[in-house]
């Protein structure tokens, strides 16, 4: 990735620049999701689309098959971390503490989309479980939507979750850019993926 | 028959020592490692124009279980079809949305 004002060389994965002029310039980030569009529509009614001529049509759904493959990763000054898509799908909230954020990391098993959150919500930190088929807080009992993070019911109603700029990648992808700072010590398997073709 | 063992030994260290070095490096990639790629995809023209279109206009023009990436900046939300983002020259959108100049990158 360049900059048409400078040339300068830019990693999508580290979010910097790691050649030219603004080597070592970080671009400001912006939490984003990866979810299906049935889902995104749901959420976000007055949004709007950018339609482009399709160039591909295998990103689905399905396209997760082999979880394995796929880790939710997020990186700060000083620390990166990532939690892979096969413990997600079996812990659906997982509560934790990121560069001394207390954040909660949520994943939707119909959509299949994973998401973190500050887990604070007016100075009171929150603790989530996965019940009966609900995201809900321990401390108030409302109940939270997983991609959303808006609060459906309960005291908090209407209160949402801060997002945290945490995205979805490869998993060899990460391990290569962010290497020996994080992962998650409970799934330590180290799947082989096939090489990535580049579909010029 | 000794000395062959011996040399095995030696490779085996060679070898370990080889591995460690690797599993001990903490250093992201360098630039140097993209030169071969860059020689290879030449640059393509910025996407800077397109039109975005209201979610409740989009109709039958994207399946319910296509892959959107989606972003909410100062209160404005927008979906960028990951089906509409793959290759080389559509991997990046310039875009401004919520009064903020962002790059949507896949």
């Amino acid at each position: 990735m360049f900059d048409q004002q400078t040339k300068s060389f830019w990693s999508h994965l580290l979010g910097e620049a790691i050649d030219g002029e603004l080597k070592g310039t970080k671009l400001t980030q912006y939490p984003s999701v990866m979810t299906d569009w049935k889902t995104w529509r749901k959420l976000h009614p007055q949004g709007s689309v950018v339609l482009l001529q399709r160039t591909a049509n295998e990103y689905r759904r399905n396209f997760y098959q082999q979880p394995e493959f796929f880790v939710l990763g997020i990186y700060g000054n000083s620390t990166a971390r990532f939690w892979p898509f096969s413990q997600l799908q079996k812990n659906l909230a997982i509560n934790e503490t990121w560069d001394d954020i207390p954040v909660v990391i949520t994943f939707d098993r119909p959509s299949f989309t994973a998401r973190m959150f500050r887990r604070t919500v007016k100075d009171k930190t929150l603790t989530f479980e996965f019940k009966q088929g609900k995201l809900r807080d321990q401390e108030t009992g409302s109940i939270w939507h997983p991609v959303s993070g808006q609060a459906t019911a309960g005291s908090l109603k209407g209160e949402f979750l801060s997002p945290m700029p945490a995205f979805i990648s490869y998993r060899e992808a990460w391990e290569k850019f962010h290497p020996t700072k994080g992962g998650s010590s409970s799934d330590l398997r180290r799947p082989k993926i096939p090489p990535l073709s580049l579909d010029m | 028959m000794k000395r062959i063992h011996w040399e095995i030994g030696i490779l085996l260290i060679c070898v370990s020592a080889y591995g460690l070095t690797r599993l001990l490096r903490e250093e992201p990639p360098d630039a140097d490692l993209f030169k071969p790629l860059r020689k290879m995809a030449n640059p393509f023209q910025p996407i800077t124009k397109f039109e975005a279109t209201d979610v409740g206009d989009i109709g039958d023009q994207l399946n319910p279980d296509e892959t959107v990436l989606g972003v909410t900046v100062n209160g404005q939300s927008r979906a960028y079809p990951i089906n509409m983002l793959s290759g080389p020259t559509r991997e990046i959108i310039n875009d401004d949305l919520g009064g903020i100049a962002i790059a949507a990158t896949w």
